[in-house]
């Protein structure tokens, strides 16, 4: 029998973003995967949020699009090609800052010295409103909460099995998902995903009743940026430029020491890269001006 | 070619696949070497062609509960407990297909065999070289080409009670939700919501069966009754041996004499009509009447303005029926979409009445605005349906490439979702 549909995760960009494990299958024409920091393997995704910006990157008759999608946890980053006329046309009917729900396939690049990228490649891409996108925070949060509790709980245990979190009453994706996490991640710590639930959601408060045109584009990149991290992280990553730039996952180790989290030092970067402090000449790559 | 070579080789074969003989062997072995293939290249599409798992020799006795479907040159010793011959036209012309059931002293199983063996009601057979396979959902015994069925002097199954084995393995406890087709010997509990009296022809003879819909608090499921059955609409039952078989990958359950069924006084269920169901439920067995709520994320080829076959209803590709040929086709509507909850993704065909109204158009209207700009419509229904959320209720059903939702209605889930907002990051903040 023919693998059914792939079905679209629900994942923050804070996660899917951190994944640095892919699973290319082993049988013929076997999906491609990428599995997150808390276990889920996701070879096509679904998200909502604010169209950052858009490049053409392809000629006239060869249109290619790379667009930044915003969830209040991070950045997703887009690539669109001519195998996606879909994604094509509407991305190139749309104009950023606007509200975007893309459903994707997961698509990787690791460098190499090793650094891992997750990225994707749109399917179908189209305009979304304030509640259609709450709800899409909701349902997200719950999935990785999901995710987050039977992790916690398997973390606890002593050979912990997918059986024995079936027991406790975790869903079979949530305790399948808790085992790979430890296989693959065993010890990482995931602080700053519920972190970013956290703000997810006090995005879907604060945003009450506003329409899009009154709600700022990434509304807690401003807040959080403070002049303080901004001048230290652009202080970092002066110190770690060589002649390219110095790489993201660089910078993010120096950041770690510093205690300042993944989610506050992209939004940093991010704030950098609007003012013109620094710019991005290839993804993962950040070079002061 | 050293021939001796041949005879280790021959020796290797035959430890492998016993029931084929020393003369046969060569005789392969040597055709194979007539079209230059090497000799290990022969030895290896030998023990593939006849059944050995390469390198590996016979599996050995086996009990049959013990199989799954899919081992292949195993030994059982069994009873015939029914067996019937047929002629059946297949593709290399007509065949002998011998069936019926055999039992050990584990279970009863259905056999098969195309190659005429003679297996008859009442005796007992060694059965070397036979494989397993699934068939609609069950473990089947296939004896094929080099599959040797022996009486053994003494029958070693002479005092099996085989009323009280079970048609199929070990008892499952299951939520109808939880029902897959192919399940052999389920214990579930339910409500009678509808039950009535049929009149069969099986075999040659009437049989008075019944049939009706049994639910508990989880799915509806429709099941048959091929013995006498003395309860009535508003039971609810505890059904101890069903077996599932399926129609258009719904599950539907089955059982007779050998079940042991139970009248529960004080449990009742509360029924819904249309259970809400996740995506995930429904990919593995479809389902009458229920409802999925999920987000639309793809609405494909197919959809917007169709013309049918007038003879057959088939959409038509290009002008033309895959059945009838060329032919002016009426004028239709409707969606193929994929709805997915994140739990699973289902399709789902959004008939002319539910694709008119969300157009707010007919198909007449349709067909005179759009009928030179196809396009444009489907770009309608994608500004409608995408990304957008729908409760979907009516039947799933399930083929080879996944489960496809027919509803008979769809809404907009409109649900308020800020207290469930508040609720979350209230448990989290007290975390």
């Amino acid at each position: 029998m023919a693998r059914g549909r792939e079905t679209a995760q629900r994942v923050f960009a804070a996660e899917y973003n951190s994944s640095r494990h892919e699973d290319r299958g082993t049988e013929e024409n076997a999906p491609n995967f990428i599995v997150t920091p808390l276990g889920c393997s996701v070879n096509r995704l679904l998200f909502m949020g604010v169209l950052m910006n858009k490049t053409n990157t392809g000629t006239g008759e060869t249109p290619n699009y790379k667009a930044e999608v915003r969830d209040p946890t991070g950045t997703f980053f887009v690539y669109a090609g001519q195998f996606q006329p879909q994604a094509l046309n509407a991305l190139s009917a749309l104009e950023p800052p606007s509200l975007v729900g893309i459903v994707g396939k997961v698509r990787t690049f690791v460098k190499d010295d090793g650094t891992f990228y997750a990225s994707v490649k749109p399917e179908n891409v189209f305009p979304v409103d304030i509640p259609q996108r709450d709800r899409w925070i909701l349902e997200t949060s719950r999935f990785t909460l999901e995710r987050v509790r039977a992790l916690d709980d398997a973390a606890s245990m002593e050979g912990p099995t997918i059986e024995a979190l079936l027991e406790k009453g975790h869903t079979r994706r949530a305790a399948e998902s808790a085992i790979e996490s430890l296989r693959l991640y065993e010890g990482a710590d995931h602080k700053y995903i519920i972190n970013g639930i956290r703000t997810a959601l006090r995005t879907v408060i604060e945003g009450e009743g506003k329409s899009v045109e009154e709600m700022p584009p990434a509304p807690q990149a401003e807040e959080k940026a403070t002049a303080d991290v901004k001048e230290k992280v652009l202080e970092f990553i002066r110190e770690l430029s060589g002649e390219r730039g110095a790489l993201y996952r660089d910078i993010m180790k120096r950041c770690e020491g510093e205690g300042i989290d993944k989610i506050t030092l992209e939004e940093t970067i991010q704030a950098l890269l609007d003012e013109g402090q620094v710019y991005e000449p290839t993804i993962g790559i950040i070079k002061p001006i | 070619m050293d021939e001796t070579q041949l005879a280790p080789v021959i020796q290797e074969i035959r430890r492998a696949l016993p029931e084929l003989g020393e003369d046969r062997i060569e005789e392969e072995l040597r055709r194979y070497l007539k079209y230059g293939i090497h000799l290990q290249e022969a030895k290896n599409a030998i023990l593939r062609r006849f059944g050995a798992r390469t390198g590996a020799s016979s599996l050995g006795p086996r009990s049959l509960v013990d199989l799954s479907g899919g081992e292949s040159n195993f030994e059982i010793t069994a009873r015939c407990l029914s067996s019937k011959e047929r002629l059946q036209n297949t593709a290399n012309g007509e065949k002998t297909m011998v069936s019926g059931l055999i039992a050990d002293r584990t279970m009863i199983r259905r056999f098969v065999s195309w190659e005429g063996h003679t297996i008859e009601k009442g005796r007992t057979y060694v059965i070397r070289g036979a494989s397993a396979r699934l068939f609609r959902g069950e473990v089947e015994i296939s004896l094929g080409a080099y599959t040797t069925v022996e009486e053994p002097k003494v029958d070693p199954l002479a005092d099996l009670d085989v009323s009280k084995l079970p048609r199929f393995g070990p008892l499952q406890e299951v939520k109808l939700r939880d029902v897959r087709s192919g399940m052999g010997n389920v214990s579930v509990i339910g409500k009678i919501l509808s039950l009535e009296e049929k009149t069969i022809e099986t075999e040659g003879a009437t049989k008075k069966i019944h049939d009706g819909m049994i639910a508990d608090d989880t799915k509806k499921l429709r099941f048959t009754v091929w013995s006498a059955f003395l309860h009535n609409i508003g039971d609810v039952l505890r059904i101890k041996g069903a077996y599932v078989k399926e129609w258009r990958g719904i599950p539907q359950l089955n059982f007779d004499e050998r079940a042991e069924i139970e009248l529960l006084e004080d449990i009742d269920f509360k029924v819904e009509m249309s259970p809400r169901l996740l995506a995930e439920d429904l990919v593995g067995a479809g389902a009458t009447d229920v409802e999925v709520a999920g987000t639309i994320l793809e609405v494909r080829e197919g959809s917007g303005l169709i013309f049918r076959c007038p003879v057959c209803n088939r959409a038509l590709s290009s002008g033309s029926c895959s059945m009838h040929g060329e032919q002016t086709g009426f004028a239709d509507l409707r969606a193929k979409v994929v709805l997915d909850d994140g739990t699973g993704a289902l399709f789902a065909v959004l008939n002319t009445e539910i694709t008119e109204h969300l157009l707010c158009m007919g198909v007449a209207e349709c067909e005179k605005r759009f009928a030179q700009e196809e396009k444009r419509l489907v770009e309608l229904l994608e500004h409608k349906l995408l990304g957008k959320r729908f409760r979907m209720k009516g039947n799933v059903i399930r083929d080879d490439f996944g489960s496809t939702m027919l509803p008979n209605g769809i809404a907009a889930d409109e649900e308020p979702y800020m207290d469930h907002v508040m609720e979350l990051i209230s448990k989290l903040e007290g975390s």
